[in-house]
């Protein structure tokens, strides 16, 4: 082979070697090292390896440290829920939105003409996001509302919703959800925890219920 | 319905097929630890594949946002009812259409730069392929210069190419290839590899 194709064939090795030993090469790092045509060879002779690689075994202390745990939570929440993968849409569309939950959920109840009921909007929104609200109950004004703010359609969040078909777990099972509490701002948006049962009488159902559960 | 939760060491021998089996069987069980364990095994597998080949196509402040939107949908579309086939092609072709939609949307939207960049944002530069157009192309080409091949030496492409093993695996597994006939059609699919890149790109 010619010296281009040699300086191209070594970093392709190269970055075989280093991804087949369980580390996470940055092809951009090997990409940078070639120009013109050899950087476009390289690019797409480690596209067409990487398409074709075969599933890494599974490592318990590199997964701990990987985003890909956040994944595999969220997912599996989405499988002992009710609402499809809106466990793992809605928390991603928020993030890339940059929206603090708690301020997602007060613009949220200003967009639904129910600024002053943020708690109860923000138990509501806790619950979509944990898949614990049944979808069909939640109204178009706030799923349209939710679209805006997120960046997102009413038709999306609706297909995420009935994106993992019917089957329901046992009630029995455990759901364990990514941490044992709620962070921070989870419980600031989730307001003051429900009085104990028998001790007052339940809420009256209002407009904000109506919204997030009256729509089935 | 009987469901044996298995342990990890038996779902990390499991197709990834297989283990997209599991999952349903589990769920439908209401056996969601099982679930669980045998989703962390099926998208550890998959995340550093999918994150270096989106590393090459997209900026990378919406790399590991883009894996795990990639890695989800080819993983929940899997319950819907619809049949996707093998799961390893259902995730390139997700992968690819992510990729193309990327560059579709940014057509459409005035700019993606986040407000602020992780402190972490490789500084490596960005992709070179500055379109959806060329990334689909690239691929195109790829797959045109390996169809130009017969059948024993795209054998060969495929094992020492494209799934990075050694030469002598392809004589193990490819009647009558020797080493310099290893080497000697490996060395063509490159050559012809670049004239059509040259060529698409010029």
């Amino acid at each position: 082979m010619d010296d281009a194709m040699s300086d191209v064939e070594g970093l392709r090795q190269r970055f075989i070697a280093e991804f087949e030993a369980g580390r996470a090469p940055d092809p951009r790092e090997y990409l940078t090292q070639v120009d013109g045509a050899d950087r476009r060879e390289l690019e797409a002779l480690l596209d067409a390896y990487l398409e074709q690689a075969p599933r890494r075994s599974f490592d318990a202390a590199a997964f701990a440290a990987s985003p890909a745990r956040d994944l595999a939570d969220d997912l599996t929440q989405a499988l002992g829920g009710q609402a499809g993968t809106w466990p793992v849409l809605l928390p991603r569309l928020r993030q890339t939105a940059r929206l603090r939950r708690a301020d997602l959920v007060q613009r949220l109840s200003a967009a639904l003409g129910v600024t002053g009921r943020e708690e109860k909007v923000g138990r509501y929104y806790h619950e979509m996001e944990q898949g614990l609200l049944e979808p069909r109950g939640v109204s178009d004004r706030v799923l349209d509302a939710l679209g805006d703010l997120l960046g997102t359609s009413r038709e999306r969040l609706r297909e995420a919703a009935a994106a993992l078909g019917p089957t329901a777990p046992s009630p029995g099972d455990t759901l364990f959800a990514r941490t044992a509490m709620p962070d921070p701002d989870a419980r600031a948006a989730m307001g003051a925890p429900p009085a104990p049962s028998g001790e007052e009488p339940p809420e009256e159902v209002d407009e904000v219920d109506e919204l997030f559960r009256g729509a089935g | 319905m009987s469901f044996r939760p298995r342990h990890e060491h038996e779902l990390n021998a499991l197709s990834d097929d297989e283990l997209i089996a599991y999952i349903r069987d589990a769920r439908a069980a209401g056996a969601l630890e099982p679930a669980r364990v045998a989703l962390q095994v099926l998208i550890f597998g998959h995340w550093n594949i999918v994150v270096a080949r989106l590393r090459m196509k997209l900026p990378g402040h919406v790399v590991e946002d883009t894996a795990g939107d990639v890695i989800a949908r080819a993983i929940t579309s899997t319950f819907a009812g619809a049949s996707v086939g093998e799961f390893k092609s259902w995730l390139n072709t997700i992968l690819r259409r992510a990729i193309v939609d990327f560059y579709r949307d940014r057509e459409r939207t005035i700019a993606t730069d986040p407000l602020f960049r992780d402190h972490d944002d490789h500084p490596a530069p960005e992709p070179g392929s500055p379109d959806h157009a060329g990334y689909v192309e690239t691929q195109m080409v790829i797959q045109s210069v390996l169809d130009e091949l017969r059948g024993d030496h795209r054998a060969v492409v495929e094992i020492v190419v494209l799934q990075g093993r050694m030469a002598d695996d392809a004589c193990a597994e490819v009647a009558g290839m020797t080493p310099d006939n290893v080497y000697q059609v490996v060395r063509r699919f490159r050559v012809r590899l670049r004239e059509a890149l040259e060529g698409d790109n010029g």
